[in-house]
C-alpha cells in the first residue's frame, strides 16, 4: 500500500468506481482490439492517464522495469510467434511484434495508475458497490489492512535470523528453499495466531450484529463520474459488436 | 446511572493449571482500576473473564462469577456483554479494521447499525477525545505503534461500552505515549466509563487509577490508593568499570535514510569492550535504525561504521554475525526451533562455529536446564535468557539488545541487569536501545541520546540522565528518585 499517491491529481477526483470502469474498459479495449492502428489510440489514452493521476514521475522512475519487459516482448513476438498457444502466424512479423509489445504497455500502464491512484479504502468501496458479497469484500480489505502488518513481521524475522548468521541466498535452488525455512515457521505462526486474535475483535466490534449495517461513507456519482463511465461502457460495447460483427476492430 | 462490573470469587483453570485464585474486584463507572502484575501471574486471563471472553469464546474451567450491574455474565448472551464491555487487547494491531483511522472507527458504529448522524457524533467525539482529528484521514500503516494503540482504545471506546477492559496497553508505548494513556484514561472516567487496566508496570499512569491491585501467582490483593503506592524501581546490581578497553565500535558521522528524508544525520560513537552503552530516544527516534548498522543490516548512506576493526560496508550480516550478536524485541516471534538446544545451536550451524560454543552461551546464561524444553513453552523471562545464549553463541565481542525492556515486568528487568552487568564484566561491549530511563540508569556506562535521527546528548550515564531538561526535550521518562543518587554516586 506504499504505492497509493497522496498527491492530488484531476484523476483523484474521479469516483473510485468510474475509475475502476475506466480501467477495466481500457483493459478489455486492449483485447478488443485487432490492430495496430486501433492500439495507438489506448496507447495515447493510458499516456493520458498517467499524466491525469499525477504519477508520471514515478511511472518514469519504473521505465527502467517496464522498457526491456515490453522490447523482450517484442523480439518474442516477432520471431516466436509460432509457437504461440493462442496466435498462429509464420515467419517473423515486426508489425505483429509492435502490436503486442503496445498491447502490453496498455496493459501495465492502465492498471499501474488505477493502483498509484486508489487508496485500497476506495478499492474497497468500489467492489462494495458492484453488489459483491458483503463477507467477500470485508475479507479482501482485511487481507490489504494486513498485508502491511504481516510484510512488518517477515521483515523483522528476517532480519533476526540473518542476524544469528542466516545466510539467505547461499546455495543452489533447493539449498536456498531451506534457508528460508527460519523465517516462514515464526512467520506462519504469528499469522495463525493473529488471525485468533483478529477473529476474537470481530466479536467485540459486533461483525454481523445488525440485520442491516449502516454505510457511514456513501458517495454520490456525480456528472463526470456519470460521463466517464457511460462513455467507457459504450465505448466497449462498440468494439465488442466490431469484434463479433465484423471481425476486427 | 452507575453501573458495576464485578468479579466475585473467580477460580480459573486451563488443563487443571489454575491461574486465578479466589480473584474478587469491583468497578463502577467512571473508576479506573489496575491490576498489576509479573507476566504470567494471570493478568490477561483476568481481563478475558472481565471481558467475558471467558468462557463465552475461550474454553476454560471457571468458578465465582463476573457480574454486570448484577447479572451473571457467563448466562448472558455474548453479544449482550459485548454491548457492556469493551476489550482492548495487547496485540491492538489485531482489532484495527480499518484502512484508515476514520474508518476503523466508523467499523463497529456502522457494526450497531447505528442512525449517519449518531455515527458522526461518535466519530468526532472520538477523534477530538483521543488526539486523532488531526491523523483522520491517515493510512492505518502510516501511524506509529503508539497511535494505533491509541487508535484501538478511541475505536473501542466510540462504541461506549459501559467497561473498558486494557490489557497491557503500556506494551509498546514510550514515555510520551504513557502520558498520552493516562490523558485518555481520566477522558473515559470523566464519560463515565469504568475501566480495567492489566499492567506490568504503573510508572507513568499512578495519578489515574483509583485502585490498585498486584495479582501474584492468581491471588489478587488490593495495594491501596494509587498516590501512596509507588512502582517502577527495582533493587540495583552492583556497577563496575573496566579501565582497560579496546574500541568495539565506531559510528564516524553517519547520514541515512530510507527515502527522501534522512533518518539518521552525522551521528558519531564509539563503544568500547566491556562498556555497556544505552542507546534512548522515543519512539521513531532513529535508534533502532542506528544499531542496524553495527551488524550490516542497514548500510550508511554517507559516514561509516567500523566493528572489531571491520568497515561494514560492503559486509553482509551472516559475516558480520561472528562479532555482533543481535537480540531483538520479543524473542518469541523469532523462535523457530522444537528444542532450545536447537534454537541455540542456530547461530553455531549457521556459520561453521563448534557446539561448544551453543554449551558455552546456556552456561553462561544459566539455562542448561531448559535445553530439551520447546522455546514456545517457556516464560517470558526464560525466552529472553535464550534469546540472549542464541546471540552469544557465536561469541560476539559485541552484543545489541533492541528495546529489551519493552512490555517487560520489575522482576525481569531486574534479571535482565544482571545478566548484562555479567556479560560486561567477561568484557562484551553491549549496546542496548532502550526508552527506559530506570533500566539505563542502573545497567549503563555510558548513554546517548536520539531526537529525530540527531545525537542530543553523549556521555556518562549519571550526567546525562540526571538533566530533567534534556529528558523532557527527547520525551524520556525522568529515573525514579530511587536509582538517580546511586548511578550519580
Amino acid at each position: 500500500m506504499y504505492w497509493v499517491s497522496r498527491r492530488k491529481a484531476p484523476l483523484t477526483f474521479l469516483d473510485p468506481r468510474a475509475r475502476l470502469v475506466l480501467t477495466a474498459s481500457l483493459v478489455a479495449l486492449a483485447f478488443l482490439a485487432t490492430s495496430l492502428i486501433a492500439l495507438i489510440p489506448l496507447v495515447l489514452a493510458s499516456l493520458a492517464l498517467v499524466v491525469v493521476g499525477g504519477v508520471g514521475r514515478r511511472v518514469l522512475a519504473m521505465s527502467k522495469v517496464l522498457v526491456p519487459m515490453v522490447l523482450v516482448a517484442f523480439v518474442l513476438w516477432t520471431y516466436l510467434q509460432s509457437y504461440s498457444l493462442f496466435y498462429r502466424g509464420e515467419g517473423s512479423s515486426p508489425e505483429f511484434g509492435a502490436f503486442m509489445a503496445l498491447r502490453l504497455v496498455v496493459l501495465l500502464l492502465v492498471p499501474m495508475v488505477f493502483a498509484m491512484t486508489t487508496t485500497p479504502s476506495e478499492l474497497v468501496y468500489a467492489l462494495e458497490s458492484l453488489r459483491l458479497p458483503r463477507s467477500l469484500v470485508f475479507l479482501f480489505g482485511l487481507s490489504l489492512r494486513h498485508t502491511t502488518t504481516m510484510a512488518d513481521e517477515y521483515r523483522a524475522i528476517k532480519e533476526a535470523q540473518l542476524s544469528r548468521g542466516l545466510a539467505m541466498d547461499r546455495g543452489f535452488l533447493l539449498k536456498r528453499i531451506r534457508n528460508y525455512v527460519p523465517v516462514l515457521i515464526p512467520l506462519v505462526v504469528r499469522s495463525v495466531e493473529m488471525a485468533e486474535k483478529v477473529a476474537l475483535a470481530m466479536e467485540f466490534k459486533l461483525y454481523g450484529f445488525a440485520k442491516r449495517r449502516t454505510r457511514f461513507f456513501a458517495r454520490k456519482l456525480g456528472v463526470v463520474d456519470l460521463v466517464v463511465i457511460a462513455s467507457s461502457l459504450i465505448l466497449v460495447s462498440i468494439c465488442l459488436y466490431l469484434r463479433l460483427v465484423c471481425g476486427s476492430v | 446511572m452507575l453501573h458495576t462490573l464485578e468479579a466475585t470469587n473467580l477460580f480459573c483453570s486451563y488443563d487443571s493449571k489454575p491461574i486465578l485464585r479466589g480473584v474478587s474486584l469491583r468497578v463502577c463507572s467512571g473508576e479506573a482500576v489496575a491490576v498489576v502484575g509479573k507476566s504470567g501471574s494471570g493478568k490477561t486471563t483476568l481481563a478475558k473473564c472481565l471481558a467475558g471472553l471467558i468462557p463465552h469464546r475461550i474454553s476454560a474451567f471457571l468458578e465465582g462469577a463476573v457480574l454486570i450491574d448484577g447479572m451473571n455474565m457467563s448466562r448472558m448472551d455474548f453479544r449482550e456483554v459485548v454491548k457492556h464491555v469493551g476489550f482492548v487487547m495487547e496485540e491492538y494491531e489485531a482489532q484495527i479494521f480499518g484502512l484508515t483511522v476514520e474508518e476503523d472507527i466508523v467499523f463497529g458504529l456502522e457494526n450497531l447499525g447505528l442512525l449517519r448522524e449518531e455515527i458522526a457524533q461518535r466519530l468526532e467525539w472520538a477523534l477530538k477525545s483521543f488526539g486523532l482529528w488531526d491523523r483522520r484521514d491517515s493510512h492505518i500503516f502510516e501511524l506509529s505503534g503508539g497511535l494505533k494503540q491509541r487508535l484501538a482504545l478511541a475505536a473501542a471506546a466510540a462504541m461506549q461500552p459501559n467497561f473498558l477492559i486494557l490489557d497491557n496497553p503500556t506494551a509498546n508505548l514510550d514515555w510520551v505515549g504513557v502520558n498520552r494513556l493516562a490523558d485518555a484514561i481520566e477522558h473515559l472516567k470523566r464519560n463515565g466509563c469504568g475501566v480495567v487496566a492489566t499492567l506490568r508496570k504503573l510508572k507513568g499512569l499512578e495519578t489515574c487509577f483509583d485502585q490498585i491491585y498486584r495479582l501474584e501467582e492468581g491471588i489478587l490483593r488490593k495495594l491501596g490508593e494509587a498516590r501512596e503506592f509507588r512502582f517502577g524501581c527495582f533493587e540495583k546490581p552492583p556497577l563496575t568499570r573496566t579501565q582497560d578497553r579496546s574500541k568495539a565500535v565506531k559510528v564516524e558521522n553517519l547520514w541515512f535514510r530510507y527515502d527522501s528524508d534522512y533518518v539518521l544525520k552525522g551521528v558519531n560513537l564509539e563503544v568500547f569492550e566491556g562498556e555497556v552503552l544505552s542507546i534512548m530516544g522515543c519512539n521513531g527516534s532513529g535508534k533502532t535504525t542506528l544499531v542496524k548498522h553495527f551488524n550490516g543490516l542497514l548500510k550508511p548512506t554517507k559516514g561509516r561504521v567500523v566493528v572489531c576493526g571491520l568497515d561494514t560496508t560492503g559486509k553482509a550480516p551472516s559475516e558480520l554475525a561472528k562479532y555482533v550478536g543481535f537480540a531483538f524485541q520479543d524473542p518469541s516471534k523469532h523462535m523457530f526451533a522444537e528444542t532450545v538446544w536447537e534454537e541455540v545451536l542456530f547461530g553455531c550451524r549457521c556459520l561453521g562455529l563448534p557446539k561448544e560454543n551453543a554449551e558455552r552461551a546456556l552456561k553462561l546464561m544459566g539455562i542448561e536446564e531448559l535445553r530439551q524444553r520447546d522455546p514456545y513453552s517457556l516464560s517470558m523471562g526464560e525466552k529472553v535468557r535464550v534469546a540472549l545464549a542464541s546471540a552469544l553463541a557465536s561469541d560476539p565481542k559485541v552484543l545489541v539488545l533492541d528495546e529489551p525492556t519493552t512490555g517487560q515486568d520489575e522482576e525481569l528487568l531486574a534479571d535482565l541487569a544482571k545478566v548484562l552487568l555479567k556479560l560486561k564484566r567477561i568484557g562484551k561491549a553491549v549496546v542496548v536501545v532502550t526508552h527506559d530511563s530506570d533500566f539505563a540508569s542502573t545497567v549503563s556506562d555510558k548513554v546517548v541520546v536520539l531526537a529525530e535521527g540527531e545525537v542530543l546528548a553523549y556521555g556518562e550515564a549519571a550526567e546525562v540522565l540526571s538533566s530533567q531538561l534534556l529528558l523532557g526535550q527527547a520525551g524520556l521518562e525522568p529515573p525514579h528518585v530511587e536509582v538517580l543518587p546511586s548511578v550519580l554516586g
